[in-house]
């Protein structure tokens, strides 16, 4: 699988809210890295912790990649997803940019 | 600006002419049609030569330095990808350095869309909670 394609099935998953086949992406080791989490997720069990949280936290996530570029072991990729934060937030829209080794998340 | 440049040689100029404080330079390098998306801009969209120029000169005027500090892009056909740092001296003596990454996309050459985004850890810290 190219990291471009395990980032795709990470987004795939988390559309369908299933965050075990989210965490199933990762490594034994694999480290989950956003901006809007306090520390990053390392490891199996936080991965599934976290990623439970944000696979649950919202509905109607849609995911749309405008560019994507595998460089060796890496990832770089383009892309917006929206998904309607359960709870009292509204909707929340994310332009990520990163690479997977580390997944992470940036936004303008 | 080459009109048979790469996408990474064409995102690693238009740094350049960032850190050079150059507006014209970066109008060079676009396509008339270009859109630039710079978040901490006001607009933060700007759309063509003229909009481009006088956004961008704006935004020189009141930075003392402006410096990109970017790994090697990734690069395919048409678009290149880096991450990096952005420091900036303001003339008001304030200092400020984001982590970003930045899309250079291309056609022919000419760059058609430059979009700078902000790691938005710093801002989330300015929450309270962690948003998810």
């Amino acid at each position: 699988m190219t990291p471009s394609a395990a980032f795709e099935a990470y987004c795939t998953a988390w559309v369908a809210g299933d965050h075990i086949a989210m965490a199933d992406l990762f490594t034994d080791d694999g480290v989950f890295e956003a901006s809007t989490l306090d520390r990053p997720a390392k490891g199996r069990d936080e991965l599934l912790s976290q990623l439970r949280w944000i696979a649950q936290g919202q509905k109607n996530v849609r995911t749309e990649t405008r560019s994507a570029i595998d460089v060796g072991d890496t990832a770089y990729i383009e892309g917006t997803y929206r998904g309607e934060v359960l709870g009292p937030a509204a909707e929340l829209t994310v332009h990520p940019i990163g690479s997977i080794s580390a997944l992470s998340r940036w936004s303008r | 600006m080459s009109m048979s440049s790469t996408p990474k040689a064409t995102l690693l100029a238009c740094a350049q002419a960032f850190n050079n404080r150059d507006a014209d330079a970066v109008v060079a390098m676009s396509d008339a049609m270009a859109l630039f998306e710079i978040p901490m801009l006001k607009p933060n969209r700007l759309h063509g030569h003229d909009e481009i120029r006088r956004g961008l000169q704006a935004a020189f005027a009141e930075l003392g330095t402006v410096a990109f500090r970017l790994d090697d892009p990734a690069e395919n056909g048409t678009v290149a990808i880096a991450e990096g740092s952005l420091a900036v001296t303001r003339n008001s003596a304030s200092d400020k350095e984001h982590y970003v990454g930045i899309v250079a996309e291309t056609r022919e050459g000419a760059l058609v869309r430059f979009s700078l985004y902000l790691n938005a850890r710093n801002r989330r810290l300015w929450s309270d909670e962690a948003i998810l």
